[in-house]
């Protein structure tokens, strides 16, 4: 059911390790906690609004299949995310560049980028004068 | 008439009977997952059923998510269909082992199981490790001459899932 007028999907990071997001009717915050070099926990909490009728909290609690660790969206994530940790892993004295979508960040009208990723980091370069 | 003979079977079954009988299922449970036949996973449940793998402590709150519902065959072959087309993963194994089976008995028709459960994963170039272990809490029914699942809650203790949760349990 469309809950909000204009989108469907909508991620914001606050920084520097909270996730809040809104895929179609699930809402739910993932907060990183990073255990050492090569290891992170992720903890997700999903929630609804308290003056939700019955049939909303059932479509949430469905629609949660999507995320989590056995998520159908999300089991990709991780999966891939640790591909990229093997990949760079052994190489702790170079640096690993991932260019998906190029090199700048900017509005895209399409998800295949990692636009948004890069522009965070432009800003925490610039928070951490690095 | 033939489902209500098939039900006054397992009725009459004695203890050791009826232990054996669930001890059977479940090994052809566990067997079916751990060879990766998923196409067959689930026949081994009603229409509608239940399955749910649930943190110990969301179940132990009453908090109703679970990391992974079904409600119905339907739901459980998108998951097999995930599986097998669409979720992008690295190879493995998962091994499963059901231990402490116990039937709490009878309840019109329907049998109340628990067991303690462990799955154990081997990614590629990794050594074996405990991937999640915990209790299942199942409600049988007898279908077309068989047992089968209503209800299967998989409640698991840690509040960790190694990277990802892709196979059933």
């Amino acid at each position: 059911m469309r809950e909000f007028p204009e989108y469907t999907v909508v991620m914001t990071t606050l920084w520097p390790n909270l996730i809040i997001q809104q895929q179609s009717n699930t809402l739910a915050m993932r907060q990183l906690v990073t255990r050492g070099p090569g290891e992170f926990e992720l903890a997700w909490t999903f929630f609804g609004y308290a003056d939700d009728d019955e049939a909303m909290t059932r479509r949430r609690l469905r629609q949660a299949n999507l995320m989590g660790p056995a998520g159908f969206v999300s089991i990709d994530d991780s999966e891939v995310m640790k591909f990229s940790q093997h990949g760079v892993g052994p190489y702790p004295d170079s640096v690993g560049v991932m260019e998906m979508g190029g090199r700048d960040w900017k509005d895209e009208p399409h998800m295949v980028t990692e636009s948004v990723i890069r522009a965070f980091y432009s800003y925490y370069r610039q928070v951490m004068e690095i | 008439m033939c489902l209500l003979t098939a039900l006054e079977r397992y009725l009459a079954l004695g203890t050791g009977e009826l232990r054996l009988a669930l001890e059977e299922l479940y090994a052809e449970y566990t067997a079916c997952l751990d060879e990766e036949r998923f196409e067959d996973w689930p026949e081994f449940f009603t229409e509608p059923c239940l399955y749910k793998i649930v943190p110990r402590e969301n179940f132990e709150r009453g908090l109703p998510l679970a990391t992974w519902l079904c409600e119905s065959k339907g739901y459980l072959a998108d998951r097999v269909a995930a599986i097998r087309k669409t979720a992008v993963y690295a190879p493995r194994y998962l091994r499963r082992m059901v231990s402490g089976i116990r039937a709490l008995g009878w309840t019109d028709g329907v049998l109340e199981v628990r067991a303690n459960y462990l799955a154990v994963e081997t990614l590629q170039d990794e050594l074996t490790r405990v991937f999640n272990a915990g209790q299942y809490r199942d409600k049988l029914v007898v279908e077309d001459g068989k047992l089968k699942f209503r209800e299967k809650l998989c409640i698991f203790d840690s509040l960790l899932v190694p990277n990802s949760l892709i196979y059933p349990l």
